[in-house]
């Protein structure tokens, strides 16, 4: 599997990313490193089965509403707000 | 109560946890004044980089509480009064969480993770936060976006990561103990490099609510501490089930640090034998062979054993690790978390803060991450990982079906020098060769001293100081008990050992 430009290019979008020119060369070398030794997989694996494997039990608690976070703990957190909810850049025209 | 003032400097401080807490009982001493002793040591010592933040007000104010609790004859926690540090990577209330990233520069957490309550509850005094990788994401602590850490055994060495400031703060004896986040080693590793213990409990044993995620089906919350029972006291009371994590599960903690003594007779240790065979300094396996000696004097019984799969695992967890990264980093978008991105358009303002506010190690696992996942590579790369690891799982439970215990090193060789791997990603993630297999397989393991290596030899660099060398032990699923009282054992058959911090710090007055 090569590491070429259009595919760094696609991976960039995918990971909301924008690389500098001087970021890109290396970070290509990188993965393309990382994914030649991932393929290394590929021949070890075993088939896949039939039936994947669960994750380990999970202690699930009751589907019920519990106290969370006061309003004014909420906002405190926020980088901007006003006195009833988080303000975020307008988007729409 | 006696003060600091009554003990030199860093005497308090450099105390075992289990004798700090005993003397704050006692009124030996006051935990005002062991957090004094322990500020003192973190200005000393300001030049390794270990914290990110020093909770001074904070940590006094509960410094006061726990006295006045004692002069009034109130009961008393395992921790009261016991300064610990917290990797930044798990959130407070009193203090900044930044997970070692620009991206939160400034985050305050509206609560505490459940460890962070569960130590209060115990009295602890929570001392600072650590320095860290960011978000975990090294074996160096040199890929934080604030400061590199220095090993307190040699400041041209790294003190591992992602968990180095912790580590370098228990090593230089700035507190007893602290927390790290283990996901591929974090704990361990930099506890080898350190010389100190560090322990990484079964995955699902401690909560990971309020710790700032990696990889999931990976991180663990772990103990670092300068022994065996430091270590084993303050995973016990961060152990049990947490409603609001639920990966935890609801089993009984046993009481680890009273059975610490009850030795490893008759107890079948696996060795790991190729993982020895491995290790490239000469010295650091000639102490691992006698570490060895040590578990077999105390009545173990050793026989080799193979674990074929663990020489895949730096590739398996190369892409189950990153791919999990990729989707828990995609909240950091600027608008619900993080650093606020500019641009015209939605999606410009997300790249900007993403670019802006991730490091470089980051985004090369992001990237990673988001090419194992995408259509078309899923199954050939990530659906591979998963079956290898699932493989990977399988023969360790066998292996431990049959042996209590599996014996290893922790890394190939002793603490690299700053830089030695940071133009080089790849020779980074090989040198957590030994310390990936247990992560994945979920497994318990722990790091302990072995005294140190190269200071003895007269043939030594002039600069060049010893170094601590370590051997890992891996235990069965839920049975920490077990992988401590060995880890015990270990420690025992060395002579204690502390990082020469003060002999660093006039040396790099000289240079």
């Amino acid at each position: 599997m090569r590491v070429d430009d259009t595919l760094m290019c696609q991976l960039e979008h995918l990971s909301a990313l924008r690389l500098s020119e001087a970021q890109r060369p290396a970070l290509m070398a990188d993965l393309q490193r990382i994914v030649d030794l991932a393929g290394s997989l590929q021949e070890l694996a075993p088939p896949p089965a039939d039936e994947p494997e669960l994750p380990r039990d999970q202690a699930l608690r009751d589907d019920e509403p519990r106290p969370g976070l006061s309003r004014d703990q909420a906002l405190a957190a926020a980088t901007h707000h006003d006195a009833e909810a988080f303000l975020v850049p307008k988007m729409l025209p | 109560m006696s003060g600091s003032s009554s003990s030199s400097p860093g005497t308090l401080a450099s105390l075992p946890l289990h004798a700090q807490a005993e003397g704050i009982r006692r009124g030996d001493f006051s935990a005002a004044a062991l957090l004094d002793d322990c500020l003192q040591r973190i200005r000393l010592g300001a030049v390794v980089g270990a914290f990110l933040h020093v909770g001074d007000d904070a940590a006094r104010a509960t410094a006061d509480a726990i006295d006045a609790r004692r002069a009034k004859g109130e009961p008393l926690g395992p921790l009261a009064g016991v300064p610990i540090a917290l990797k930044d990577s798990l959130c407070t209330v009193d203090a900044p969480t930044t997970a070692g990233s620009r991206m939160l520069e400034g985050y305050r957490p509206a609560y505490d993770a459940t460890v962070v309550e569960q130590l209060r509850q115990a009295g602890a005094v929570l001392i600072g936060k650590t320095n860290l990788d960011e978000f975990g994401m090294g074996s160096s602590t040199e890929h934080s976006a604030y400061h590199r850490t220095l090993n307190p055994w040699d400041f041209a060495r790294v003190p591992g990561g992602s968990s180095g400031g912790s580590a370098a703060a228990v090593a230089a004896r700035m507190c007893a103990a602290a927390l790290g986040s283990d996901t591929g080693g974090s704990v361990r590793q930099p506890a080898a490099f350190t010389g100190v213990v560090g322990v990484k409990p079964t995955y699902g044993r401690v909560s990971r609510y309020g710790l700032v995620a990696y990889a999931s089906s990976l991180d663990q919350v772990g103990s670092l501490a300068s022994d065996v029972r430091g270590a084993a006291r303050l995973l016990q009371v961060v152990a049990g089930h947490d409603p609001r994590d639920a990966s935890t599960q609801p089993l009984a903690v046993h009481d680890w640090e009273g059975g610490l003594h009850e030795g490893v007779r008759g107890l079948r240790v696996g060795v790991l034998r190729e993982w020895l065979d491995a290790v490239h300094d000469p010295a650091l396996a000639e102490r691992l062979h006698r570490g060895l000696d040590a578990l077999a004097d105390a009545g173990a019984v050793l026989e080799d054993v193979r674990w074929p799969e663990a020489e895949h695992a730096v590739a398996t967890y190369y892409v189950i690790a990153p791919a999990e990264a990729s989707a828990n980093l995609a909240r950091f978008d600027g608008l619900r978390f993080g650093l606020a991105g500019e641009g015209r358009t939605l999606r410009e303002r997300v790249e900007d803060a993403r670019s802006r506010g991730f490091g470089e190690e980051v985004k090369r696992r992001i990237l990673t991450g988001s090419f194992v996942l995408s259509a078309g590579y899923r199954d050939a790369y990530y659906g591979a990982a998963q079956r290898v690891r699932a493989q990977l799982r399988h023969t360790a439970r066998d292996l431990l079906a049959r042996h209590d215990l599996l014996y290893g090193p922790v890394t190939p060789a002793p603490a690299f020098e700053l830089g030695a791997h940071t133009g080089d990603a790849l020779s980074m993630y090989h040198a957590d060769l030994f310390t990936l297999p247990a992560s994945l397989a979920g497994l318990p393991a722990g790091s302990v001293p072995l005294g140190t290596i190269h200071g003895e030899s007269p043939a030594s660099e002039p600069l060049g100081w010893s170094l601590p060398a370590a051997a890992q032990l891996i235990g069965r699923d839920w049975d920490e008990g077990t992988l401590l009282r060995a880890l015990l054992v270990l420690e025992e058959a060395f002579p204690p050992i502390a990082a020469p911090l003060e002999q660093q710090l006039k040396l790099k007055n000289v240079r």
